[in-house]
């Protein structure tokens, strides 16, 4: 049936056969029906029991039911035949849902009770005082549980903000790798203060050298050249954690002028690098063992500079590929 | 159609003009017109749950006592069927009779945390507690001296011992907010030393000028 003159409609009242309008329809009257009888205990001070079947689909589902005083008693009291136990006025007025109903329902709050106002009984209103200060507190606390709801929403909200933030970081540090990449070509060579490691320091000279000049003498010791590789490795990336604290942006463009001009000063910083090994005196027999090495092994060629080169190439920079061309021009010289 | 739909407006109209006058009327007559309303609330329900058994093919029955313990009025009328389903209800075991179970203050404390209506009226309701449990307290100290006993000092003592409670209470919940706040803090700067403790050990970095053709070492500060 269509009501005239609004858009709500009653629909007929009759069984439902679509499954889920009827679970649904079945869920929200009988929130209805609570409802209305729960407004009915507060004004006439009745006790009601509801009990209903869960619909045929859920067979599984036990009986729901609604009750005041309690479902148990007023059933028990139904088939006893005898009457129901009256509830006990105190939780009553101690109960925070009650109170702000029966507020609602147009029965005013019980702390405003001409009765009570015109009282000259301590012993009553020292009563009063004792349920309000317990009324008060369990209000607080029904505030506080409405709160924690609230801010596990703001919560979620958060943990948002911060997945955010981690692909951020993680975009920034595939940035950073390129820049190393660049940066282990340069003249620029990390080396570390441990004393220890001092020994390891010709290898990486000589790594330096054979990249700018014709003459390449590398030992045959294999397990030497994967140390290498492996420290190259550990440099890039504690470099890497650097960069990305520092969060440098500029040093891209540097990184290709400092290659330029490495290319042009390819005598002077061979005499530089001899200098600084002869004024350490403590690496003076490396040294010269190193000159007697290069100076017998003077014909043989090792693979080494073509992996270095190859691995300068993947940095996508034409500077490479024009040293490597001078590169394999001495070669083709020889 | 139309005249049922008349009468259900001419019944609108008399609950309202009996709710109007329900406060200005003597007390005899406001009884018997909040009887009358309480019949029809009863009817309403009652009509409510027919609704529900018709639409969802489900039994319903509802048990209603009065407040001085005599059986009102049950649904269906027909007490064997309430009896049965109440002897069922019974035979169920504790724990499955307590899945579906709910009660009045149970259900209302539930409406009010879903509602967000309610959560200003649960304001207003705190300030008029506050407010009249302030004035219930001053008149309990104005009746002290007209009768001058011990209960009377014991009861002044405990509000006493209360509100000395409710102010460390309140330092408390301040003093647990800034705990978080230089937690928060500490972490940050936690990070931050450890990152640069960790990165100043390690490495020295040597500039190489091209036109002197010499070594320069950078301090450690500098570059990190």
């Amino acid at each position: 049936m269509v009501k005239k003159g609004g858009t709500k409609r009653k629909i007929a009242i009759e069984t439902i056969q679509k499954r889920d309008s009827l679970r649904v329809t079945c869920t929200k009257r009988r929130e209805g029906l609570y409802s209305k009888a729960s407004q009915l205990c507060l004004l006439s001070d009745a006790q009601i029991a509801i009990l209903a079947t869960p619909p045929s689909s859920e067979s599984n589902v036990s009986f729901y039911s609604f009750g005041h005083s309690s479902v148990d008693a007023v059933v028990s009291a139904f088939l006893s035949g005898q009457r129901p136990v009256p509830k006990d006025n105190k939780e009553t007025r101690e109960d925070v849902g009650i109170c702000l109903t029966r507020n609602n329902l147009g029965l005013g709050f019980w702390w405003n009770d001409e009765s009570l106002a015109r009282s000259e009984n301590p012993q009553e209103i020292s009563e009063a005082i004792d349920s309000m200060r317990t009324l008060l507190r369990n209000l607080k606390e029904l505030r506080a549980d409405e709160a924690l709801a609230c801010n596990q929403a703001f919560v979620n909200d958060r943990e948002d903000l911060k997945n955010n933030d981690k692909c951020d970081f993680v975009s920034d540090h595939e940035t950073h790798d390129q820049t190393l990449i660049l940066q282990s070509a340069s003249p620029i060579c990390c080396i570390p203060e441990n004393l220890n490691e001092i020994t390891q320091e010709p290898n990486q000279t000589l790594n330096i050298q054979s990249s700018t000049s014709a003459i390449c003498c590398v030992p045959d010791n294999s397990p030497e050249n994967f140390n290498e590789i492996t420290e190259e490795q550990d440099q890039i990336r504690s470099i890497c954690e650097t960069f990305c604290v520092m969060d440098n942006n500029a040093a891209l463009p540097e990184m290709n002028l400092d290659y330029d001009q490495d290319i042009g000063f390819d005598t002077p910083f061979e005499s530089a690098l001899n200098d600084w090994f002869s004024d350490n005196t403590t690496h003076q027999e490396i040294s010269a063992s190193i000159l007697n090495a290069v100076v017998d092994d003077q014909v043989s060629v090792d693979l080494t500079p073509f992996s270095y080169f190859q691995r300068c190439l993947d940095g996508d920079n034409l500077r490479f590929s024009d040293c490597f061309k001078d590169f394999a021009n001495t070669i083709s010289a020889l | 159609m139309y005249s049922s739909m008349s009468t259900k407006k001419k019944t609108k109209l008399s609950v309202r003009n009996q709710t109007c006058f329900k406060k200005s009327s003597l007390s005899s007559s406001s009884t018997a017109k909040k009887t009358t309303n309480l019949s029809m609330r009863e009817q309403t329900m009652f009509k409510k749950a027919l609704e529900l058994s018709t639409l969802c093919d489900i039994e319903v029955c509802v048990i209603l006592y009065g407040r001085d313990g005599e059986l009102i009025k049950t649904w269906p009328e027909d007490q064997s069927k309430v009896r049965d389903m109440a002897e069922r209800f019974s035979r169920l075991h504790e724990r499955e009779r307590c899945k579906k179970r709910t009660n009045l203050s149970l259900f209302l404390r539930k409406k009010i945390l879903d509602d967000n209506k309610l959560s200003e009226k649960v304001l207003e309701m705190e300030d008029s507690l506050e407010s009249g449990l302030r004035v219930l307290q001053n008149k309990l100290l104005l009746l002290q001296p007209e009768k001058n006993q011990t209960k009377l000092g014991q009861s002044r003592a405990v509000s006493s011992t209360t509100n000395l409670l409710s102010s460390p209470e309140n330092h408390h919940n301040q003093q647990w907010t800034e705990p978080l706040e230089n937690g928060v803090s500490n972490t940050e700067q936690e990070l931050s030393t450890s990152s640069l403790s960790q990165h100043q050990s390690k490495y020295s970095v040597f500039l190489y000028n091209h036109d002197n053709g010499s070594f320069y070492q950078v301090p450690d500060s500098i570059c990190f």
